[in-house]
């Protein structure tokens, strides 16, 4: 409906019924109320006189608001009703698009920032480090977490991957980080004998919670729950070759996670079999 | 393989049961008697298995390809004659997509293979616009669907990702969009038409490359990795794409392109051709050739009413080799081109080659992430074989009584590694609707374009998105 249309309609009623001042406040009102409205009503109004101008240069009816030909730059002529008449009868109605830039150089500038005040953390951890501390590089760990915790924030954000795969990666990463933790503060050993099987527990825990949210489609994890086996056996293995000292939070990881996967393989049943064949289909 | 067999109604409508691998019809398909559309939502609940069907052919590429810069992403539009109500529109899609399996799907990635698996979760939410025409599809903020439907004021866009369909396939969505929307919104129209899809759509989601797939015989079509003229110049800010439409008359677009003797898609590449012959080479000779892509729709050619994918690539080449040639000369060595790519024998051709290599023995047990590689390394050297491409979607009919209500159609195209400008062209009623994307800021092509147009006798309209205001 046409803003024109509307004021009409009100100055009518207005006349009839000698409420000029009152409808005119109820009006202010609710234009205060709705900023949109009122700017798509000024867009409705735009369309009630098309923007049809013609290009004296390129020869052309140029159908944008502007003042100049989009193509040329040439200052456009306003053409007389006739021809305007003519124009929109042979074209029809413009058809604008809103001006998304704004949204752009908003979403643009808020990682921007994260990255500015990240960037200033990690300059006044390495002075402060190498002022107050010099003999233990702490400052090389926080930064390093840092960059990590930035990555997965440009991941989970920008990346469209779903959650087994964010989640999947994640893990992978975490455990390559506490082991260079461990590596780089004297190798103990205590990432793969403890931290590593601790985060696949956890993970176990999570990928357990988010089959149970996610019911109808609690198969799409079994991929994510085998890797996660994999790297328990893994450090299993690590125990038996003689690597690790103590292996009994990794034999609690093998354990836990094998007999996930074996009731996911007998409760899921054809669901399971089905999800296989898709992954795996050559 | 797609699994699926066709069975004619009375309605004409083709109708797709979805079989497992095994070839067994799944749990919730109605046998052939059954006339009329299956209600999706009636198969959702009655099927225990999620369906799920492999990329085609040329599907493949896209999800390894796709980035932000170079999402993938078409959008067809349509533009009313009134303003969208997005209340109506939201129920049109649930409404539409219910009948349309193809688009109700995500991607999902296999060991060996990408696939497509039944998605359940809501449909995306109808938005007003507010991104650039043919923005990434973020498939995590989409709920995992590979479209999305969004208006602005008089104007319906369907973005979809070039994995699940083709112009074709989404052209068919739009239009029944519309129409329901239209029913939604105007129930009068409900006295002459019924409330449900269009009898005589297909709703065929067959493989047509690998149906039709027969060996060649000795013939090269590989993709060569020449390069071709690439449009440069200051580029708009990044994210941003710039959009030119230009409206013209049918008839008289018809009347130039037979003057000169040649169909109307050869005279719009041709004109296309000539303008980057003037404007880039400022009419030089070259030793590198322009070469702009024209996606042919494979479906006449081979009997096909697939939903999904089913083009095949040809190239109008020009190579000047000497100076200045004449606009004339231009537009009959384009033509001349693209009628020799043109036959049943090259289209044969190309897709025997584009589908020898996803039936090769030894290429398919190779783990999904090393083919990933191979496929990214083989498009990034074949990208700048190309300077453009111009498709053409093809004549939008819509039935009488929702032709009041639809005033123009529009197609546009993302762009690609190398192209810097592409055109999409249709046409509706008596007007064809021929739309630059760009990420350029100097527009000297498209402007050398219509002036060759207007010089012709075609009177021009032109519209933009406004990114060079």
């Amino acid at each position: 409906m046409s803003h024109g249309r509307w004021c009409g309609m009100c100055h009518r009623d207005q006349r009839s019924m000698g409420l000029k001042n009152k409808n005119n406040e109820k009006e202010n009102k609710a234009s205060a109320k709705s900023g949109e409205t009122k700017e798509r009503e000024e867009l409705t109004q735009q369309d009630a006189e098309p923007a049809v101008k013609r290009c004296p240069q390129c020869n052309m009816a140029i159908l944008d608001a502007g003042e100049t030909c989009p193509l040329c730059h040439c200052v456009l002529e306003e053409p007389d009703e006739e021809r305007r008449a003519k124009i929109h009868a042979m074209y029809g109605n413009a058809s604008p698009y809103p001006d998304v830039r704004r949204k752009q150089r908003w979403a643009r500038f808020a990682l921007r920032l994260i990255f500015f005040i990240m960037f200033i953390a990690a300059v006044a951890m390495l002075v402060i480090n190498r002022y107050a501390n010099p003999g233990f590089k702490w400052s090389v760990i926080a930064v390093a977490g840092e960059l990590y915790a930035y990555s997965l924030l440009v991941y989970w954000v920008k990346h469209d991957s779903g959650f087994a795969m964010k989640i999947g990666l994640q893990l992978l990463l975490t455990i390559a980080m506490l082991y260079l933790i461990d590596r780089l503060t004297g190798d103990y050993g205590w990432a793969l004998q403890w931290a590593i099987p601790g985060v696949i527990l956890l993970g176990d825990l999570v990928v357990f919670f988010l089959m149970m949210l996610n019911r109808s489609r609690w198969h799409s994890y079994l991929v994510l729950l085998i890797v996660m086996g994999l790297c328990s056996v893994a450090i299993v293995g690590l125990y038996f070759a003689g690597l690790l000292k103590n292996g009994i939070l990794a034999m609690i990881c093998v354990a836990v996670t094998g007999l996930f996967l074996l009731a996911t393989f007998i409760f899921g049943d054809r669901k399971i079999t089905m999800e296989l064949k898709r992954r795996f289909h050559i | 393989m797609v699994q699926g067999c066709r069975v004619p109604t009375d309605y004409g409508i083709t109708r797709m049961f979805y079989s497992n691998h095994e070839g067994t019809v799944r749990q919730g398909c109605r046998t052939p008697s059954d006339y009329g559309i299956i209600s999706s939502m009636a198969l959702k609940k009655k099927r225990k298995q999620p369906a799920w069907e492999k990329l085609d052919n040329t599907a493949l590429l896209f999800p390894v390809i796709a980035t932000e810069g170079m999402s993938n992403v078409y959008r067809l539009s349509a533009c009313m004659t009134e303003e969208i109500d997005p209340e109506a529109l939201a129920e049109a899609q649930e409404k539409v997509l219910s009948q349309f399996l193809g688009f109700r799907m995500r991607l999902r990635a296999g060991f060996f293979w990408y696939y497509f698996e039944e998605n359940d979760r809501p449909l995306p939410e109808v938005r007003e616009e507010n991104d650039f025409p043919g923005a990434y599809i973020n498939k995590s903020r989409n709920n995992q669907y590979l479209f999305r439907i969004t208006y602005y004021r008089k104007r319906i866009n369907l973005e979809v990702f070039h994995a699940l369909t083709d112009g074709f396939g989404g052209l068919v969505l739009l239009k029944e969009l519309v129409y329901q929307y239209l029913r939604i919104k105007h129930p009068e129209i409900l006295e002459v038409e019924k409330d449900k899809i269009s009898s005589g759509i297909f709703l065929d989601k067959e493989d047509s490359y690998l149906k039709n797939f027969k060996r060649a015989k000795g013939r090269d079509v590989a993709y060569k990795s020449k390069k071709a003229i690439t449009l440069k110049g200051e580029k708009l800010p990044k994210g941003q794409l710039g959009v030119v439409h230009g409206i013209l008359p049918f008839a008289q677009l018809k009347t130039a392109a037979k003057a000169h003797g040649i169909t109307l898609n050869q005279y719009l590449v041709g004109t296309f051709v000539y303008a980057i012959y003037r404007e880039v080479l400022k009419g030089d000779p070259s030793d590198v050739p322009i070469n702009c892509c024209v996606p042919v729709d494979l479906r006449s050619y081979y009997d096909s009413h697939t939903m999904k994918n089913f083009f095949a690539m040809v190239s109008a080449i020009f190579k000047p080799e000497k100076d200045e040639y004449s606009y004339e000369e231009v537009l009959a060595i384009v033509a001349e081109s693209l009628k020799s790519q043109t036959t049943p024998e090259h289209l044969n051709d190309i897709l025997s080659y584009n589908v020898s290599n996803e039936t090769n023995k030894f290429l398919r047990p190779i783990p999904l992430f090393i083919k990933n590689i191979a496929i990214k390394k083989v498009y990034d050297a074949t990208a700048y074989g190309t300077t453009s491409t111009v498709t053409n979607v093809g004549r939008i009919e819509l039935r009488e009584p929702y032709r009041p209500y639809v005033e123009n159609f529009y197609a546009m195209l993302s762009m690609s590694k190398g192209q810097n400008v592409k055109g999409a062209v249709l046409s509706y009623n008596d007007k064809m609707i021929i739309t630059f994307t760009t990420i350029l800021a100097d527009l000297s092509v498209l402007r050398r374009f219509f002036k060759c147009l207007t010089a012709d006798g075609v009177e021009c309209a032109i519209e933009t998105n406004g990114v060079w205001d």
